[in-house]
């Protein structure tokens, strides 16, 4: 039972490792002890604008940071173990075959920055998950069994069914659309993220949040700011920031470890020269972590001809047609295999054996 | 205009009832050039930052209608009935009326293609574009029943729509043409006065005017103006050419009133999740009875 349950926490581990790594495209190792002084540095430094900068000011008085910003990089998210980096790999050989010497001009993955993770609180590098968030996690990885991966969209992530990629993963890089399109007046400060072309609207009149009765997917944000940096609290997201209970662990984009019901996120923004943003957020969310934890991701701008592209992600999602038909011509193909055996069977004479070769799982009664 | 009885004995009071009633007098929509003045941002454009919506029905018909029992309908005995799929919802499916905002009420199709508009009315619930939960286009977006926010900046004016989530970039400075087809076309601003003009490129073909079947090509060009009318109105016109479908151009008019609610803001209609049954249902592995 121990062995089992430590079985399944590798494997969780294991999942979570795989999940960051695609999600950064690829990790680098280096051993603890100088990733944590690397950490406990950058965690200090850059978090304000050099002596020698000064931030331009809107007409009326903010600092400025509108523009085109891009934050892709391939550094992952977590300081990851050997093993663990080992897992990713292998998890990402299909993606990697899938997508390399075929001329793909379109991922925009970047490259490593100069810290070897992107978490710089705790200064170890890893996200502290309760071990009551990972049974939980674990738990409904074992509640999947019996489910493909295709039964219903509800098997797939928030991305792939194109509604949004939920915070704060959706300030962190993926293989494309990195893109972020800063404005600013003087009650709101609008970023739109290329990816699904959301917009997020972050009011700085000081108003109080909506009702805990409105949920939503990229919560509730209110903005200040504190000197050179915005500072942006965001609460009441809505609790399917996971997925949702049928979502399988083991899928490209890393939602919020949680469900978002007790999510609270601070993110900061500084322009600490012409082309940077010190970006960083922090996670408060007492049911999925033992403590806060802190990533900085820089922002730099984008060049001066580059401009953001409509992605309408719905309306051009062939991808989840295809996956969900897909998995139904899968069920149709081992149906149609598992009745050809029994005719073999059959006309081979078996005495009294009419059970197909291939056992045939009962349709379940309950609704998914 | 001068239909304010104001005594000089209630001077103090009806001073306060006079100014709610002057944006009440001002001209709007289509009654010719106003000499509302509005506030300036700060780098001395006419303010139009804030919350807007339109308050009628041209998103069902922008036609002039009478109210009609639902969007689809099927041969009944004695005229048209709900058709079989909207019958359950009753009224709350029927259509209201509108005054139209087009025109001279007239949409020059060529002939070949007022037939497509009538086969896609026909054919409302495959085809509008909006039940998938796809984006509006320009200018259905504007006339969505759903407010949406302008924001001004030095470079560049941006517009969020509630509905779906839809969003426009309206460049200032002309980037030249549009490097690809997209949904919402391509925005480039200009300022006239009190006037921002917005030319709208780029489009592809798959969005509608409304939900009687109105459509266009990807030829579409769209000149939308926005004008300050009072403190709470904007008049907004959109000049609609496609030389593909259309004899010549046509135009729309309609005001645009503030949202002046508490705290507003736009909350989230991210209603891909609300159609996922209606596209994927019968793709599930074990699909719901429909």
């Amino acid at each position: 039972m121990r062995h089992r349950r430590l079985g399944s926490l590798g494997t969780l581990v294991t999942v979570i490792a795989v999940v960051s790594a695609i999600a950064t495209y690829g990790p680098t190792g280096t051993t603890a002890s100088v990733a944590a002084a690397e950490a406990a540095e950058a965690a200090q430094a850059r978090s304000s604008p050099s002596d020698s900068y000064s931030v331009p000011k809107t007409p009326w008085g903010h600092p400025d940071l509108q523009g085109l910003w891009n934050n892709s990089t391939t550094t992952p998210l977590e300081r990851m173990t050997a093993d663990e980096q080992e897992r990713g790999r292998v998890a990402q050989r299909p993606v990697r075959e899938a997508t390399e010497g075929t001329g793909a001009a379109w991922p925009d993955a970047g490259g490593p920055i100069e810290r070897a993770f992107l978490v710089v609180d705790p200064p170890d590098g890893r996200i502290p998950m309760k071990s009551e968030a990972i049974q939980r996690l674990i738990a409904r990885e074992e509640a999947r069994r019996g489910r493909g991966e295709a039964d219903s969209w509800l098997d797939r992530n928030t991305w792939e069914r194109c509604i949004s990629r939920t915070l704060p993963v959706a300030m962190t890089p993926n293989l494309y659309n990195n893109n972020y399109q800063i404005l600013q007046t003087s009650d709101y400060f609008v970023i739109q993220m290329e990816m699904i072309h959301e917009a997020r609207v972050i009011p700085l009149d000081g108003r109080p949040h909506t009702s805990e009765r409105i949920r939503q997917w990229l919560g509730d944000s209110r903005g200040h700011w504190e000197g050179p940096t915005l500072v942006v609290e965001t609460i009441n997201f809505n609790d399917k920031l996971d997925g949702g209970d049928l979502q399988p662990s083991h899928v490209i984009q890393t939602g919020h470890r949680g469900s978002g019901k007790t999510l609270r996120l601070v993110e900061r923004f500084t322009r600490i020269n012409a082309d940077t943003i010190d970006y960083r957020f922090t996670v408060e969310d007492p049911a999925t972590f033992t403590r806060p934890y802190t990533v900085a991701i820089p922002m730099r701008k984008a060049p001066s001809d580059a401009r953001l592209y409509e992605y309408a992600c719905h309306e051009g999602n062939y991808a989840m047609l295809n996956i969900l038909r897909g998995g139904r011509a899968n069920e149709q193909a081992a149906m149609e295999g598992a009745q050809r055996v029994s005719r073999q069977r059959i006309e081979a004479g078996h005495p009294g054996i009419r059970e197909p070769a291939v056992p045939i799982v009962p349709v379940a009664t309950t609704i998914k | 205009m001068g239909k304010r009885p104001i005594r000089r004995v209630m001077f103090a009071v009806s001073a306060a009832a006079a100014v709610t009633m002057y944006s009440a007098i001002v001209p709007v929509a289509g009654q010719g050039a106003t000499t509302y003045r509005a506030p300036r941002t700060k780098d001395g454009r006419p303010d139009l930052n804030g919350f807007w919506q339109a308050v009628n029905t041209a998103n069902y018909d922008v036609q002039a209608h009478v109210a009609r029992p639902a969007m689809a309908l099927r041969a009944g005995p004695y005229g048209p009935v709900p058709a079989a799929q909207v019958v359950a919802l009753g009224a709350v499916g029927s259509v209201p009326a509108g005054l139209g905002v087009v025109e001279s009420n007239e949409i020059p199709y060529k002939p070949e293609m007022a037939a497509k508009k009538k086969e896609n009315q026909d054919n409302w619930l495959e085809r509008d574009p909006e039940i998938k939960c796809y984006l509006p286009g320009v200018p259905r977006a504007t006339y969505m029943p759903f407010p949406f926010q302008i924001f001004q900046s030095q470079s560049q004016v941006f517009i969020a729509y509630e509905y779906a989530g839809a969003v426009r970039n309206i460049y200032m400075k002309d980037p030249g043409e549009a490097p690809v087809d997209s949904w919402m076309g391509q925005s480039v601003g200009r300022w006239e006065g009190e006037t921002l003009v917005v030319d709208v490129s780029g489009f592809n073909d798959q969005t509608w005017f409304d939900r009687s079947g109105n459509f266009h090509s990807e030829a579409l060009k769209v000149t939308e103006r926005y004008t300050r009318t009072g403190p709470d109105h904007i008049r907004y016109e959109a000049t609609i050419e496609d030389p593909k479908v259309f004899t010549r151009a046509w135009k729309i008019t309609m005001p645009l009133y503030r949202r002046i609610d508490t705290n507003m803001r736009l909350l989230e209609f991210k209603c891909v999740e609300f159609v996922e049954e209606l596209l994927y249902g019968p793709l599930r592995k074990r699909p719901l009875p429909r």
